[in-house]
């Protein structure tokens, strides 16, 4: 257990840090844009994490420099466009074999025409299923 | 004639056996001293060890003194960076006093949360993929600011938001405390 003045020390850390730290809020008010630049932030969190890698390891392994990352990882989406997350994924992409498949279905599904409704549902309901906890998570 | 140079020589004898004599009386007072100012010395420091020893007393007495820590199990379990979690381990006391500049829990309330209202807290945090802000051991360590979802309560007031995951009980989520962010 952390004692009382590790803990005053991190509560001070976290009082200075306050404004770059990651913020949990309702998603319902979240556009589609933002859930798009959220959705590609996840993939460098659950890279570093499965790795136990920091951002500074992170930062050399792929050449963004390590402010870019803490914003990446701490969702500050404002700041990016979705395309800027894309560059930035496709250079993770080059040391994760995961992440490039990832970027290749993205292509997929965005070349796929306009389908059907309940075709667009179907696919909807199985890509939801693919990512829920019953599905085997590639980190778990 | 003799007899003087006798006395002379008895006088140069006593002479320099009080040079002697002055020598050793003053070999003895420095090793005295030096004894003194090293006794002096091991003093200082016997005092100071003690005085730090003391001073540690006195922090461990509070070190982990947190007040009151439940165990809950939640509702519902949630999933945070491929972890899914079942139960909670709440500071309640840190929580509503938190702590002073030394370590103790304060004498006055800054919030009145419950074991509830904390449970909700932590549901917010579901399906969420969080990177920590660092790592200690088994341990990770998270900071965040969350949106109050309590209502009635700071309802959509920004909070930080301090917890663990151990990787040792990957099923449990430790929640230290959470103060006002504004």
């Amino acid at each position: 257990m952390t004692t009382n003045l590790e803990m005053l020390k991190r509560i001070a850390k976290a009082t200075k840090e306050k404004d770059k730290l990651t913020h949990i809020s309702s998603k319902k008010e979240l556009s589609t844009e933002d859930k798009f630049k959220i959705g590609l932030c996840r993939h460098f969190i659950q890279f570093a994490v499965a790795k136990k890698m920091k951002l500074k390891d992170l930062s050399k392994l792929t050449g963004i420099p390590v402010t870019r990352l803490s914003e990446i990882t701490n969702y500050k989406i404002k700041k990016f466009t979705v395309d800027q997350l894309l560059k930035n994924l496709t250079l993770l992409a080059a040391h994760d074999s995961a992440v490039k498949a990832y970027l290749s279905f993205i292509e997929q599904a965005i070349e796929l025409p306009l389908l059907k409704t309940n075709q667009t549902n179907k696919l909807t309901k199985n890509i939801r299923d693919a990512s829920s906890s019953k599905s085997k998570f590639r980190y778990a | 004639m003799r007899d003087d140079e006798n006395q002379k020589e008895a006088s140069c004898l006593n002479h320099s056996q009080v040079v002697v004599n002055k020598n050793v009386q003053d070999g003895i007072f420095r090793a005295l001293y030096d004894q003194f100012t090293y006794l002096s010395q091991v003093t200082k420091f016997c005092n100071l060890f003690f005085l730090l020893a003391e001073k540690d007393d006195k922090m461990t007495d509070v070190s982990h003194k947190r007040g009151r820590i439940e165990k809950i199990k939640l509702k519902k379990s949630i999933k945070i960076n491929s972890y899914t979690i079942s139960k909670a381990l709440i500071e309640i006391d840190h929580i509503n006093y938190g702590l002073d500049k030394s370590g103790r829990l304060k004498n006055s309330k800054r919030s009145n949360f419950t074991i509830k209202d904390i449970e909700k807290f932590i549901m917010m945090l579901d399906q969420e993929d969080l990177m920590p802000r660092r790592y200690k051991g088994s341990k990770s360590h998270f900071e965040i600011r969350i949106d109050c979802p309590i209502l009635g309560k700071f309802y959509q007031r920004q909070f930080v938001m301090i917890f663990d995951l151990d990787h040792k009980e990957p099923d449990m989520i430790h929640t230290i405390t959470i103060f006002p962010g504004w």
